[in-house]
């Protein structure tokens, strides 16, 4: 259906060839600043698996605190790429492994009485398999003695097909650093002690190894996922390809994961569901408490690719020719309104940064009657739909259509949006 | 610009001067938003009224008022998050039970200061019809907090539409609606999110995967209104959607939503279609989703057809994302 009216419309407009080559350049600088980003993603995860590896072998607070900031600052590139992920069938498809959220941790690990037991939509929310290396999965028996990578990937990600049965990435790898966040709307992260991963009698909760085989697999495979991104968005890559293929398409792809991270995903299901439920435990980063840079990283990647530049964390600048360029070329007001609006998301979700660093947490914030977190939170929202109105504006001066829900399956197949 | 320019050139000279409102959406607004807004106002308050909290019959009206409107999830509903304290679903991580437990609770919070989740009819639904808050004390009172809480949302939404909002659609060219364009875009859009939500969440969630189908998720199981909500559903959009294409000449609108009506009677004749609950066998399951495929039918219709005829784009919902 969608590629019906792409191909109408490309039918209707024969685009004049230099329009063409301007196209091609935008979409060359947005595959690379997408590759830079997953290298860097890739680069910082490997900092972290070395981290982990440290702590495995040598367990110390202090090198329990470095492995938490290998995984903060591996946090910083890793959001910016999620403006790749919708439109993109490759990275959607993918997604779930990495960066999956929110989940039940107590089919993870122990888990404090607070947290209760099996719901309505998952029986195995407190299966711990770090505790437990047999146990039934959907009356299969599954032997976990040996916890690796592929136990992780193969059979317990999304167990019993339940998306909050999250095995793996960061999320999970987030919760075996830090322990649940039992302060509740008080600030302050979870306080896993270290000796969750001390040898012998020194271990604390249990099953130290078995938890260390698991932050390891769990780390490693981060990592070989990342390398595998990393080769989809290269040179020959098949990521690279798609957004490649047609100038249309191409440039849809590009609107699409802006507006639908915006406004479904960030603006949506994580900021404004859990200001609404007053609930800490929807933060995106629950257990680390690093919610507020998750979602500024994130206005950041939308940003990036409008502008068509991103900075790498080596300070070094991947840019070219911009989406901002080629709608300004038809429209420089509607450009304008597109750079302003993206600035002045930056400067709200800038704003939750800056007060959560300073001291006002984001599950503080999300307290029921706290007026300012709510304006702070809710800044953020209105900013992000509002810019979404833009996006809309562009795709429909553009002449195009944003691609469906699951829009990045209709490049391939055009009716698996509505199936 | 060089890429969409006769594209540009075409959707200007169709579309008409804001001087004058598009009469597709003085349509829409006069004969669906606006009457059912009314009637969501009038149901509410009839639940709110009741004598005593034996309110099943009220609250099942002024659900189906709510349904009714459901899809219209812009502006007024979007207001301190009105339409999220009237109707919190999906709940994956049940959160409304224990949103109601606090509220019971002594030391309970006023009621516009808790969580959406305790707020609205699938709260109402908890305390009406589970047997865990049967004759837990409080309720009583919760129930009527709870009924007047939702009439004054209700109302709050009503009378934005009567004092301002609806003129945003009617007279476009200002901040929100620069020409009618983007008004019909966002009447337009209504439509399909509503269909999208239909297929996607309230049979979509139900019926899980083909292995492992979720009865036990499917939308105000309790009462029994999962199928009947999407039967409402069809039935306001159906409306909404003839008024927004100004007529149906062909017959197409009205046979494709036959085609859904005739799948959902299908459904309802079986002993566990009403809940749902007859996704958990193959045959059930097979017929719940032919009644989802004719929804999505309708919808592939909207995109090909409607939205090209009156000149917008497929735009960005709130359920894009995971």
């Amino acid at each position: 259906m969608k590629n019906f009216l792409l191909t109408t419309t490309l039918c209707v407009t024969a685009p004049a060839v230099f329009a063409e080559t301007h196209a091609a350049d935008v979409l060359t600088t947005y595959s690379n600043i997408a590759e830079a980003g997953y290298q860097d993603s890739l680069t910082t995860a490997q900092t972290l698996q070395a981290a982990v590896d440290a702590l495995i072998a040598d367990p110390s607070e202090a090198n329990l605190t470095a492995a938490k900031a290998a995984w903060l600052s591996a946090r910083v590139p890793y959001q910016q790429t999620e403006v790749f992920r919708f439109g993109n069938a490759i990275v959607d498809d993918w997604e779930g492994k990495v960066n999956a959220w929110p989940l039940d941790e107590g089919l993870i690990d122990y888990v404090d009485a607070s947290y209760g037991g099996p719901t309505d939509g998952n029986e195995y929310a407190v299966l711990n398999v770090i505790a437990n290396p047999m146990f039934k999965l959907s009356g299969e028996d599954i032997d976990a003695s040996e916890i690796t990578s592929d136990f992780l990937e193969g059979q317990l990600h999304e167990a019993d097909g339940v998306e909050a049965n999250v095995a793996t990435g960061y999320h999970a790898i987030e919760f075996l650093l830090w322990g649940q966040d039992l302060n509740g709307h008080s600030a302050g992260a979870g306080n896993r002690p270290w000796t969750d991963y001390a040898a012998g009698e020194d271990c604390t909760n249990g099953n130290c190894d078995r938890r260390a085989d698991y932050l390891k697999g769990a780390t490693d495979l981060l990592v070989g996922d990342l390398e595998w991104m990393v080769g989809q968005w290269s040179e020959g890559g098949e990521a690279r390809a798609a957004v490649l293929a047609d100038d249309n398409t191409g440039i849809s792809i590009i609107l699409t994961g802006m507006g639908s991270l915006s406004y479904g995903e960030v603006a949506g299901e994580r900021m404004r569901l859990g200001v609404m439920l007053n609930d800490p435990e929807e933060e995106h980063s629950c257990f680390a408490d690093n919610t507020h840079n998750d979602h500024f990283y994130d206005g950041l990647g939308v940003q990036n690719v409008y502008l068509g530049s991103y900075t790498r964390i080596d300070g070094s600048v991947v840019s070219g020719a911009s989406l901002a360029d080629f709608v300004a070329v038809q429209d420089v007001a509607l450009d304008g309104e597109m750079q302003t609006k993206l600035s002045a998301t930056m400067r709200e979700l800038g704003d939750i940064k800056h007060a959560a660093e300073a001291g006002f947490s984001y599950d503080m914030m999300l307290e029921a009657g706290n007026a300012s977190g709510e304006d702070l939170i809710m800044g953020g929202v209105n900013a992000f739909i509002d810019q979404t109105r833009t996006i809309e504006r562009i795709v429909a001066a553009v002449g195009l259509d944003v691609l469906g829900i699951e829009g990045s399956d209709s490049l391939d197949d055009p009716d698996a949006v509505f199936q | 610009m060089k890429f969409a320019f006769p594209v540009l050139l075409a959707t200007t000279l169709l579309t008409p001067f804001a001087v004058f409102a598009d009469p597709r959406v003085d349509a829409v607004l006069d004969q669906h938003v606006l009457p059912r807004f009314h009637a969501l106002t009038d149901a509410t308050a009839a639940l709110a009224n009741a004598e005593d909290c034996d309110v099943v019959a009220e609250w099942d009206a002024a659900t189906e008022a709510w349904i009714a409107v459901s899809h219209l999830r812009f502006g007024p509903t979007e207001v301190d998050n009105r339409a999220f304290s009237l109707a919190f679903w999906p709940d994956p991580r049940g959160s409304t039970p224990s949103a109601l437990t606090t509220l019971l609770s002594d030391d309970a919070p006023a009621i516009a200061d808790v969580s959406i989740a305790g707020r609205g009819f699938y709260a109402l639904e908890y305390l009406l019809f589970d047997d865990a808050f049967s004759d837990v004390d409080g309720r009583c009172d919760l129930i009527a907090g709870l009924a007047k809480d939702a009439n004054a949302t209700a109302q709050a939404i009503e009378a934005d539409w009567i004092d301002h909002y609806a003129d945003l659609l009617r007279t476009t060219g200002n901040d929100t609606y620069r020409d009618d364009t983007e008004a019909l875009q966002q009447l337009y859009g209504a439509i399909t999110g509503g269909l999208d939500f239909a297929v996607t969440k309230r049979l979509g969630v139900p019926m899980g995967t083909f292995e492992r189908p979720r009865p036990r998720l499917a939308e105000m199981r309790r009462s029994g209104r999962s199928l009947d909500n999407v039967a409402v559903v069809l039935e306001s959009l159906e409306e909404m959607t003839l008024l927004l294409a100004g007529g149906d000449s062909d017959g197409v609108i009205a046979d494709q939503f036959a085609a859904a009506r005739l799948a959902l009677d299908n459904v309802g004749e079986i002993e566990g279609g009403a809940d749902f609950s007859i996704v958990a066998d193959t045959s059930g399951r097979f017929k719940v989703e032919v009644l989802q495929n004719r929804i999505s039918e309708i919808r592939t219709y909207l995109s090909e057809e409607l939205g090209p005829q009156i000149g917008v784009i497929e735009g960005f919902n709130a359920d894009d994302g995971d």
